[in-house]
């Protein structure tokens, strides 16, 4: 959903809150390490809960401060307590009312969450009532919210804690304050869901509401979602059970063993003098630092390897295939012999290769385009014609190198070569760097997305007239955008990207490489998208181009618009540039089976007789 | 308008209408918001004074001084009114700035006083604590896209609870201090030992342990790192390096709103967070105030001081939305 989808008075979401499980996007699972760490936290309940340990007769000042040893394994504090019972019984202190907070704060989520987004109909049909009880509470959510959760859990002690109930208090306090943030989760993802196919499709084939609900979308979408909000709830409760006994006032009190209580205590006595042994606080510390550590870890789907490191970086798009490595080396050598040198003015990529880790995304891609000419570079989805012409601006993405490829550009006297391989990271010294702008402009297949959401029409296209040191009346966007085709500049100038329609995004786009003054125009699926009107409209417009004098390479997998408008056709598949013709209809092996499968297929199919 | 067009008188002028048109957007969008944020913050002391009628028993019981305070504080808590009445009663009277006096901490002076002087003293902490923590967040995800070791490094130890870095920050400088003593490299600092006299070094920490430490770094980090490599393949972004232009102002451009909501969105727990950071620097401020309430069964301190918390909260959501609506023209315009 755009921003500008949202009802009136609402602005998108302030971005979910800092602490751990608030990010429920995230892959579950993590790291072998973290998975373990339940079966060793409730292990050490148990051993804590079976084996007796007398928490106040444990007390020997003769044996106060010793290191570790064969009768105490991790030494003693300097009252003689053991530190390794300790700690283990520090477990049976926290872990049930942890686990009752992390019970409720799931629960009521997931309650809340579920009514609000279900009965806010996110199929298109709302219940009666529903957006009423949906508002409600969001209200009440953001309410409970507004209270920061320590805050709210030490006026509930103080309040209703008597004696030695402050850690059940405190748990219900934070299963309370903490269920806003799974309802509001759930309640968007609940939303998101009843929109899609398979839940229409299930209704389409009588599966009732209620199974619908409670097993299509609690169980099977939501359990992950609901399971590491209750183990951040956990973690939560873990730190602030801790701070308040370190605190030294409404956690544990001595001489009942708490992780945080047995830090405070014995850092105390070593502060005094006592000789502790440092193992009688740096224990019960790592013990709570590792387990925060697993619990973050848990709900957020690994601390160690992090989707981020690999996540949309050698997956590609749709379609995308991964290539052997192959091909020659050497980049003079490696373009296609149907691909003639340029004589005249021009720019020419040769040898291309991309890669992604030690898979070769795109093998040997080469193209050209002279000066006054429309070339079309072609090929299926995925064929890599996109990253080809990408590679030569530096702009593959994350994840992708530039392993070879060699670039020669001539211009009226002016010429320009260099080696692609290394690109982007050559920065500012590299051949991309000499290429952008001044020489090649750029045009996205979403012409809209690919200007800045936040100026207007009048900067981006003025910013672009000023990196080409234009002045006075050429610096001005009005000019630039009647190039492009705008009868009426003025009325586009103050417009925002948001506002442009499709084709309107596209002549904004050619405008700004216009007025950067670049040569050569590089347009990726620029029709993909828009109504034949436009499409027209926008091949008179790169028809303009032509004959002013730009070189213009299409890239599209639409082998007709490549009829109607191109000078030349060039082939890519599988990631090498295979051959090229002056028309789609004389390519040759793999182009003709295309042009075959475009002309059986669609409106407008060309008569037999066309395909050569 | 072509030349020689002239605007017939009444028909207004569209650029005119346009602006206006705009504005009344922007003033409905700002002012929905608004009370939004006032609502919320009344649900919030509707929640907060029900805890405190919710007592079991009767509250004044759990006063160090009931007996006294008893005929005074019935009349003034309206205890002899219904649930709904008194709670009416205690939002609306928050809702005029009456927050009542404090009974054990100050007794007698007005709640409303101790909650600025509390609020003026923990700003100077709470102001560094979020740039520490906005400021490191968006700094060391974008740190953590460059280099991986980062990343791992950021995650793993900022979920390190703030007490735990307090000590660990504190004893490391005390050992050190001792040690250095003990070698007779240096005399006894005037500031040692932490934390027992002002300085700024301690000022620093607790600034960088509240930002830090309270749990907030790590969340935020993590959405950080997604908001930046998300901007930095968006196509406009690609489109401004393809002209040449420089990339930084961009991605500034736009982490402008992303930064204010996740300002907002660190709000509650650095504010959770003043009670315990102030109580181990042994700082004055509202957080040290409000434990001291809470010991002392202070309710009308503690509540004022949970309300003031629950306002700073919605005022700071109202002003990330503001900042958004002023910086993002696609939620004011059409």
């Amino acid at each position: 959903m755009s921003p500008t989808d949202l009802p009136a008075g609402r602005l998108p979401g302030r971005l979910p809150g800092p602490l751990p499980g608030r990010l429920p996007e995230l892959q579950p699972g993590g790291p072998r390490g973290v998975r373990v760490f339940p079966a060793l936290l409730g292990g050490l309940y148990l051993l804590a809960v079976l084996i007796p340990y007398d928490v106040v007769g444990d007390v020997d000042p003769a044996r106060g401060g010793l290191g570790p040893g064969l009768a105490h394994w991790l030494g003693t504090d300097h009252l003689g307590r053991d530190v390794l019972w300790r700690v283990i019984r520090s477990v049976r202190s926290f872990f049930v009312p942890g686990l009752l907070a992390a019970a409720l704060s799931s629960l009521l989520g997931a309650a809340g969450g579920t009514l609000a987004g279900w009965s806010a109909g996110g199929d298109g049909e709302p219940r009666r009532g529903g957006l009423l009880l949906s508002d409600l509470a969001r209200y009440v959510s953001t309410s409970i919210s507004a209270v920061p959760r320590l805050i709210l859990a030490l006026l509930a002690i103080s309040i209703f804690a008597r004696a030695d109930d402050s850690l059940w208090v405190l748990a219900v306090a934070l299963g309370i304050s903490e269920a806003p943030l799974l309802a509001e989760a759930w309640q968007a993802r609940i939303g998101a869901l009843q929109r899609q196919e398979f839940v229409i499709a299930l209704r389409a084939h009588g599966v009732p509401r209620a199974r619908i609900l409670w097993y299509h979308l609690l169980y099977v979408h939501g359990r992950g979602l609901i399971a590491r909000h209750a183990v951040a709830t956990f973690g939560q409760f873990l730190i602030l059970e801790a701070t308040l006994s370190y605190l030294g006032r409404y956690g544990i009190p001595e001489p009942t063993p708490s992780w945080g209580n047995m830090i405070s205590f014995s850092l105390s006595g070593s502060l005094s003098g006592y000789g502790e042994n440092p193992l009688a606080w740096m224990a019960p510390a790592a013990m709570l630092a590792g387990s925060v550590w697993g619990t973050y870890g848990l709900a957020t789907g690994g601390l160690a390897t992090g989707g981020l490191a690999t996540g949309g970086l050698a997956t590609g798009g749709p379609g995308a295939t991964a290539l052997e490595i192959g091909g020659s080396g050497d980049p003079a050598a490696a373009g296609p012999a149907a691909l003639p040198a340029l004589i005249g003015d021009g720019l020419e990529i040769r040898g291309v290769r991309v890669l992604a880790g030690d898979q070769a995304r795109v093998a040997d891609g080469a193209w050209s385009v002279g000066a006054g000419e429309i070339v079309a570079l072609v090929g299926p989805s995925g064929s890599g014609k996109s990253l080809t012409v990408r590679a030569c601006l530096g702009l593959t993405g994350p994840g992708l190198r530039v392993a070879g490829g060699e670039v020669r550009l001539r211009w009226r006297g002016e010429s320009l070569s260099g080696s692609l391989a290394g690109e982007p990271a050559r920065g500012p010294g590299g051949i991309c760097a000499e290429l952008r702008g001044r020489w090649v402009g750029w045009i996205d297949q979403d012409a809209r997305a690919s200007l800045d959401p936040l100026r207007t029409v009048q900067a981006q296209v003025e910013e672009a007239a000023g990196l080409a040191g234009r002045t006075g009346e050429q610096a001005g966007a009005a000019a630039w955008l009647r190039q492009a085709g705008f009868s009426d500049p003025g009325a586009v100038l103050r417009l925002w990207p948001h506002q442009l329609s499709g084709g309107m995004a596209q002549r904004v786009a050619i405008a700004r490489a216009l007025a950067r003054g670049s040569r050569f125009l590089l347009a990726d699926e620029c029709t993909s998208g828009l109504d034949a009107v436009i499409v027209e409209e926008l091949l008179t417009e790169l028809r303009r181009l032509r004959a002013a004098g730009f070189g213009v390479l299409l890239v599209t997998h639409d082998l007709r618009l490549a009829r109607r408008v191109a000078d030349r056709v060039i082939l890519l598949h599988e990631g090498r540039t295979v051959e090229q013709a002056d028309a789609p209809e004389r390519l040759t092996g793999v182009g003709r089976e295309l042009w075959a499968a475009t002309c059986r297929v669609g409106p407008g199919t060309a008569a037999p007789g066309e395909i050569a | 308008m072509a030349p020689g067009e002239r605007a017939s008188p009444g028909r207004a002028d569209p650029a005119l209408a346009g602006i206006r048109a705009g504005l009344l957007r922007v003033l409905a969008l700002a002012g929905g918001r608004l009370l939004w944020a006032a609502a919320s913050l009344a649900g919030a002391v509707a929640l907060i004074q029900a805890m405190v009628m919710l007592a079991p028993g009767d509250a004044i019981d759990l006063l160090p001084d009931a007996e006294r305070l008893r005929p005074l504080l019935a009349q003034e808590w309206g205890l002899d009114q219904p649930f709904a009445q008194r709670l009416w009663t205690g939002v609306a009277r928050v809702a005029t700035g009456d927050l009542g006096h404090s009974l054990s901490y100050q007794p007698g002076r007005p709640v409303a006083e101790l909650l600025l002087l509390g609020g003026r003293s923990s700003l100077g902490l709470l102001l560094p604590a979020m740039i520490a923590a906005v400021g490191g967040a968006v700094g060391l995800g974008w740190a953590g896209l460059r280099w991986g070791w980062v990343r791992r490094w950021v995650r793993g130890l900022s979920v390190i609870p703030a007490f735990l870095t307090s000590f660990g920050l504190i004893s490391g400088i005390n050992a050190l201090c001792w040690a250095m003593m003990e070698a007779g490299w240096i005399a006894r600092p005037g500031w040692f030992t932490l934390p027992d006299a002002e300085s700024v070094l301690r000022d620093a920490l607790a600034a960088l342990v509240l930002g830090w430490a309270s749990g907030t770094l790590a969340g935020l980090h993590r959405q950080a790192e997604l908001d930046l490599q998300a901007l930095l393949s968006a196509p406009f972004v690609d489109a401004a390096r393809a002209i040449g232009a420089p990339v930084w102002p961009v991605v500034a451009r736009n982490l402008l709103p992303v930064t204010a909501g996740m300002a907002a969105a660190a709000l509650p727990a650095i504010l959770g967070g003043l009670v315990v950071v102030e109580k181990l620097f042994l700082r004055n401020g509202a957080g040290a105030m409000l434990w001291e309430a809470c010991r002392l069964r202070d309710y009308p301190l503690v509540t004022g001081l949970a309300v003031g918390a629950a306002a700073v909260v919605c005022a700071g959501g109202f002003g990330s939305d503001l900042l958004r609506l002023w910086s993002d023209p696609r939620l004011r315009t059409p």
